[in-house]
């Protein structure tokens, strides 16, 4: 059997032709249909953090709360709490950063696997038993809002009695990036997110 | 019977001295010893690197880079001079493929090494997101080194069928060349095939190469950092790479010509002409290195502004300068004064091979320079970090696998020049033909890849506010204290018929959603409401003691939500003691709506509050505002790749068709009239 060049230019033409034409017939609304489970929040709601920065005294007990709630590893700070100064004349000013969940998130854009992603209710999630490590998604983050476990993270028994899971993101493990997810565990139970509550005034 | 120029290029092959056992070894020492190192990330991840939140990325991305900067050299130099039919390329061409082959080899893994889950990789084939930098990488990568190891081997066979026939190797060796050369007979038909099959390679070699090092850049230009968010990183990465490349090309060149006395080969002609092309690519990268720094410092404002200033005078200053001199101003002037002061001439090769040296070592250092600094000036700077977790400084660790890939590499290329004429046999031997002296200066690759470039949109909105403040009258003389006049304030609600329906979809219309499907998504059927919501009116009635209307009185509305109450600020009652608050909000269900008086001097306080239904909750839905990202490719990002490395794939396909089947089929049609 021998393909002619021809015939092998023609051949290609036809692929080509058929795949755009396969492209073109999928409804868009195709789409839609398959978004994967994980990304469907359970509530309809869509969350946004406001935090009233003139309220802010610097106090660290959302951080301290965060961590004690998520067990977070040493050095990563989900939510931290910066001193800003934009004005020498007008004084520095606490700046909490928690993850923006920003409504086009470079991270999940940059993201080579899909370990992170956006949930309909705005959350950006991070899986971190698909992560692979390539910390792509920390140089992607404007915020700094991304950590990464450089190391095997210390495990204590009430980290380690849980299986982990998406929504709280522990136990903790090495070689993943780890960030703040808005305690989806706490809004399925109908709550705030746990720093909320640790005496940081939320408008 | 061979003639003696090609019985010198054998010798390459056949005689092997104690010197290079003694490199051999030395070099398997440092590769030895960098997997020991590797083995221990491995088991203690990756803290043992210099690496930390903020410097995520060190050492391993500059390999990377760089590695994949050399390789462009070869391949691309050869390719371009092939396609122009230069003839004096002929004895460099397969040094500098093998250069393309071996750094893809040595760069490609330096990504898994410097990723922290190594043992996950799969998840790139089964959850890959090809809307991902790191996609394009993987792809790019692994199709260019697919395309550069055919184009190292296709102008190899007619050697392979030469050496498999020499007497000086062993049957087992000669086996191997016999297999690899497909039972290459060198008839006119062969040799026909053997070039369409390379000049396709070589055409489709160089977009392929260019693109290779696009990608590369746009893992950097693809972010919002200070530094990298540039478009024209994909160009600027290209000439660097072809630049180092070229260098590369020129180092090996004199090496080999020591080490093998191949100088009846490559000739002072071979280093004068890409001296020539060098001193060009050395001014094409000034001058986008000017074009970068110029740019943002002209307006040096922002991060910028840090960026460049711990570049020019701050903590990478010293090494700046001495990347900058080391890659250019040097290298320019060693190069003008070899190839343009006719009493310099003869110095050409060993200054050509310094500044090379130079500019390889440069090149490595500059791509260190391209990324640690970006990183270590985030647009949030954090300062209760410990000190090592603030600034970079690569390990040991770090530094023995950056030394274990140079090595590899080198053994790699040295092992590989034993077991192949590192001088084309069968090209050079043409060459004796026709010995003319060119000094054509190849076309400089033009980088045809336009990025998009995202248009900033900084619009500042000025919200003025007037506040009117109750102006109290104040009284000639004290009042005498009375005891203010009770109120009653009773509210109703009610809502007036839903609106038309909106004729717009969505928040953005238009372009800016054709936009998002293109490049992100937004799904087409999220809870964009063909209705507005309905307006509820709230109107608070104020009455005195007597059951008189108040008239000119605040009357403030509050709505609770389980998470705390949302001002809606207030409103002054009328005539007839009325205020009302209209809400149109995308609200569902029963909310309590309270309506406040603060009562004064006069009168006292009073409030109210009733239950409002804003209509039944709609079924679960996608967000209409934002732009969620899909998990699925989007026809804007995906297609130019797909379509880009489909094509080249096709092409290998094409050309790998060509030369086992067609190549046998010829052969077959040559033997059969014979017997």
């Amino acid at each position: 059997m021998s393909i002619s060049r021809r015939g092998f230019l023609q051949g290609t033409g036809v692929v080509l032709v058929a795949s755009l034409t396969a492209a073109k017939e999928t409804p868009a609304e195709g789409l839609h249909q398959t978004l994967p489970a994980r990304s469907v929040a359970p509530s309809n709601q869509k969350w946004v953090m406001v935090i009233d920065l003139t309220k802010c005294d610097g106090c660290g007990d959302c951080t301290r709360g965060c961590k004690a709630m998520h067990f977070v590893p040493p050095m990563q700070e989900w939510i931290r709490v910066y001193e800003v100064e934009d004005n020498p004349a007008a004084g520095p000013y606490f700046l909490a950063r928690p993850c923006m969940q920003c409504d086009n998130p470079p991270c999940v854009r940059g993201c080579p696997v899909g370990a992170t992603f956006k949930r309909t209710d705005g959350i950006v999630m991070m899986d971190q038993e698909r992560c692979i490590g390539c910390r792509n998604c920390m140089a992607q983050c404007p915020y700094g809002a991304r950590s990464f476990n450089w190391g095997e993270p210390p495990h204590t028994p009430a980290e380690l009695s849980q299986p982990y899971s998406m929504e709280y993101n522990y136990p903790h493990r090495k070689g993943v990036v780890e960030k703040c997810i808005f305690c989806p565990h706490l809004l399925r139970a109908g709550k705030l997110p746990h720093r909320t509550r640790c005496g940081l005034p939320v408008a | 019977m061979i003639s003696k120029r090609e019985a010198n290029l054998l010798h390459s092959v056949t005689e092997t001295t104690s010197t290079y056992y003694l490199w051999i070894a030395g070099l398997s020492c440092i590769v030895l010893w960098g997997l020991y190192a590797y083995i221990h990330q491995l088991r203690e991840g990756l803290i043992v690197t210099g690496m930390r939140d903020q410097t995520s990325w060190g050492l391993y991305i500059t390999d990377f880079v760089f590695f994949i900067g050399i390789s462009h050299a070869g391949t691309l130099i050869s390719a371009v001079l092939r396609v122009t039919d230069a003839g004096w390329r002929r004895p460099i061409t397969r040094l500098a493929e093998g250069i393309t082959v071996f750094a893809l080899c040595i760069g490609g893994p330096m990504v898994i090494i410097d990723m922290g889950r190594p043992d996950r990789m799969l998840n790139l084939f089964t959850h890959g997101r090809i809307q991902s930098s790191i996609f394009w990488d993987v792809l790019g990568v692994s199709t260019y080194l697919t395309g550069c190891i055919i184009y190292l081997y296709l102008p190899m066979i007619p050697d392979l069928a030469f050496l498999a026939k020499r007497e000086e190797f062993g049957e087992k060796r000669r086996k191997f060349y016999r297999a690899l050369s497909l039972g290459w007979t060198g008839s006119v038909e062969e040799q026909h095939l053997l070039e369409k099959c390379i000049s396709i390679l070589a055409v489709i070699i160089i977009p392929l190469a260019i693109s290779v090092h696009t990608v590369v850049s746009w893992i950097f230009a693809m972010t919002l950092r200070p530094g990298w968010n540039s478009s024209i990183f994909g160009p600027y990465f290209v000439v660097g790479a072809i630049y180092s490349g070229a260098a590369g090309v020129v180092l090996s060149m004199y090496i080999l010509r020591r080490v093998f006395h191949l100088e009846d080969y490559i000739e002072p002609i071979h280093f004068r002409n890409l001296g020539l092309l060098l001193l060009s690519f050395c001014l094409i990268y000034l001058y986008f290195n000017i074009n970068e720094y110029l740019t943002t410092g002209y307006k040096v404002e922002g991060p910028e502004k840090t960026l460049l200033h711990g570049l020019f005078f701050g903590d990478f200053s010293t090494l700046f300068w001495t990347v900058q001199s080391m890659v250019v101003f040097v290298p320019l002037l060693m190069m003008m004064a070899v190839l343009g002061m006719k009493r310099l001439y003869r110095f050409t090769p060993p200054v050509l091979a310094l500044a090379s040296f130079l500019v390889v070592v440069g090149a490595w250092a500059k791509r260190y320079l391209i990324i640690i600094p970006s990183l270590s000036v985030p647009y949030l700077p954090n300062a209760r970090l410990p000190y090592d977790w603030l600034h970079y400084r690569p390990t040991w660790v770090e530094w023995s696998i950056t030394a274990a890939a140079v090595a590899l590499f080198l053994l790699i290329y040295m092992l590989f020049s034993k077991l192949f004429p590192m001088v084309s046999i069968w090209e050079t031997r043409e060459d004796d033909a026709e010995r003319q002296v060119e000094s054509a200066v190849a076309p400089a690759a033009q980088p045809a890849h336009q990025r998009l470039g995202t248009i900033p949109t900084t619009s500042i909105v000025l919200i003025a506010c007037m506040l009117f403040g109750a102006s109290h009258a104040r009284a000639a003389e004290p009042r005498a204290a009375k005891e203010p006049q009770t109120t009653t304030l009773s509210i109703q609600w009610r809502a007036e018929a839903a609106s038309e329906p909106i004729t717009q979809s969505g928040g953005e219309t238009g372009g800016v959603a054709l936009l998002d499907h293109f490049f992100a998504w937004r799904p087409a059927d999220s809870n964009v409401r063909t209705q507005n919501p309905p307006k509820i009116v709230v109107t608070a009635t104020l009455l005195d003691a007597k059951g008189q209307p108040l008239a000119y009185q605040v009357v403030g509305f509050k709505l609770k939500t389980s998470f705390g109450s949302l001002d809606y600020g207030s409103r002054p009652t009328n005539a007839e003691g009325k205020a009302e608050l209209r809400m149109q909000d995308h609200r569902f269900g029963q909310y309590p709506v309270e309506s406040i008086y603060a009562g004064g001097a006069q009168f006292a306080a009073a409030h109210a509050v009733t239950s409002v239904d804003f209509g039944p909750r709609p079924e679960v839905s996608l967000p209409s505002v934002g732009v969620l990202i899909t998990p699925y490719p989007t026809a804007g990002i995906a297609l130019p790749f797909l379509f880009f490395y489909g094509l080249m794939w096709v092409m290998f396909f094409y050309v790998g068709y060509l030369i086992i089947w067609r190549l046998r089929q010829i052969r077959n049609a040559q033997v059969k009239p014979t017997p």
